[in-house]
């Protein structure tokens, strides 16, 4: 009897284990995340000016955990990260990450019920890499056709760059900031992002129309 | 029974986890190799872009969006969305004649589909039935992208006063295309601005608030849309 129990007991451990390591397949990743976000903008209890803060709060901890700034950082800085120092990389990433949230959000709070599809992801296991594409219905574009690009980071698949139109997200802040480090030192770059963010904040961050 | 599950697939991901701090940084090397190759964007003329781009800005803000705003508060939506319709049917002729320099014959014939369908079923344009009704898909080609698709190169980049981010390929095409448009045949010079200007408001009615959101997400405005305007064009070439 004791022996049953303990076996059962390690059993059901193990697939305990098992399913909290069980990686979610990537489109399951960024539609779950999607529609936690899109929950929040719909939210009776987050609704309004006076929530505004507490709404963003709450969306941007459902972002975090699909989205990885830090490499999205790290591969918008190109090839000027390796010069920064580990303080100045710090520095960088949260104020980065700060600038993307608001217009992500901006556009995510837009959502007007248009139809959204989750095409079938494409799976580059041994590279631990993923793309899901995903078209959004709407009136005034047509199919606006975003394509998340994840890779597996331990046990689950993190967004490491979006396109939208086939623009990719880290390649357009790669560019200005490849352009504007050769310019400019990292002191008055990290004026233009801080400046960029509060600029952002007074317009509300979000619903800019 | 233990052993059983040990076999099983999780064993592989135990492995994997195993092996994940080296696997990570190997990552970040190849994702850096994607973005790597991109061809950087020739801007000789950039004061000279800049300087137009500001102009534009305020074009936008002084006189395009107050426009479009008064537009959108006395036409509904739905209004609007008609008069887009027929505008982007009247240009039927610019896309079907780049689809064929393309060689995409298919697609030069789904065009003129569109336009049969959209022109009788459609009133006149006002409703895509096509697409709604039968599927048929709108293709957006222009001369810029023939050129491309020919391997001719975005030359320096260009923003042009009123029409925006644009590059030396591009604003060949704009030329071309200009005479595939039906409104260029308009009697006089006041027709061709005053219905121009009507097309560009009302579109620009049902976009309202896009290009603030890019300009409020971009650190540098200029150099970002100047890049977006660049992959955008790539991608629509590949296609």
């Amino acid at each position: 009897m004791k022996a049953i129990t303990s076996t059962t007991c390690v059993l059901a451990f193990l697939l305990g284990l098992a399913a909290v390591a069980a990686p979610q397949t990537p489109d399951v990743v960024v539609s779950e995340g999607t529609d936690n976000v899109l929950k929040m903008v719909r939210d009776p209890a987050l609704q309004g000016e006076a929530k505004a803060s507490e709404r963003r709060t709450a969306m941007i901890a459902v972002v975090d955990q699909f989205f990885d700034w830090q490499l999205m950082a790290q591969l918008s800085m190109g090839k000027y990260w390796r010069s920064l120092s580990p303080e100045q990389q710090a520095e960088f990433v949260p104020v980065f990450k700060e600038l993307i949230v608001s217009s992500y959000l901006g556009h995510v709070e837009s959502y007007n019920g248009e139809k959204i599809v989750y095409e079938a992801p494409v799976i580059e296991a041994d590279k631990g890499r993923a793309e899901v594409r995903v078209l959004v219905t709407t009136a005034s574009y047509g199919d606006v056709d975003i394509l998340y690009k994840l890779f597996l980071d331990g046990e689950s698949w993190r967004v490491r760059d979006v396109s939208v139109l086939g623009v990719s997200l880290v390649r357009n802040y790669r560019s200005q900031l490849n352009q504007l480090m050769q310019r400019e030192d990292f002191a008055t770059v990290m004026e233009r992002l801080r400046k960029k963010v509060e600029e952002q904040q007074q317009a509300g961050g979000v619903n800019l129309k | 029974m233990k052993r059983h599950i040990m076999n099983g697939w999780w064993v592989a991901l135990l492995l994997a986890l195993l092996a994940l701090p080296g696997a990570r940084g190997q990552g970040v090397a190849d994702f850096e190799d994607e973005y790597a190759d991109d061809a950087e964007v020739a801007d000789p003329l950039e004061p000279l872009n800049r300087a137009v781009f500001t102009l534009n800005d305020k074009l936008y803000f002084w006189i395009a969006k107050p426009l479009a705003q008064g537009y959108e508060a006395v036409l509904p939506t739905s209004a609007r969305e008609g008069v887009r319709n027929v505008f982007a049917n009247l240009a039927m002729p610019k896309r079907f004649v780049n689809c064929l320099l393309q060689g995409k014959l298919q697609a030069s014939g789904q065009e003129l589909g569109r336009f049969g369908l959209n022109t009788t079923v459609g009133t006149l344009g006002w409703r895509d039935v096509a697409a709604d009704k039968w599927s048929i898909p709108q293709h957006d080609e222009d001369a810029g992208q023939s050129l491309g698709k020919w391997g001719v190169g975005e030359g320096i980049s260009l923003t042009l006063p009123v029409f925006g981010p644009s590059n030396a390929r591009d604003a060949v095409g704009l030329v071309g295309d200009a005479f595939l448009d039906p409104l260029h045949y308009l009697p006089t010079i006041w027709w061709r601005i005053g219905v121009n200007g009507e097309k560009r408001v009302n579109n620009l009615s049902l976009t309202l608030g896009e290009y603030e959101k890019t300009k409020a997400a971009a650190i540098d405005p200029y150099l970002s849309i100047r890049d977006i305007y660049e992959q955008y064009r790539r991608q629509q070439i590949k296609e």
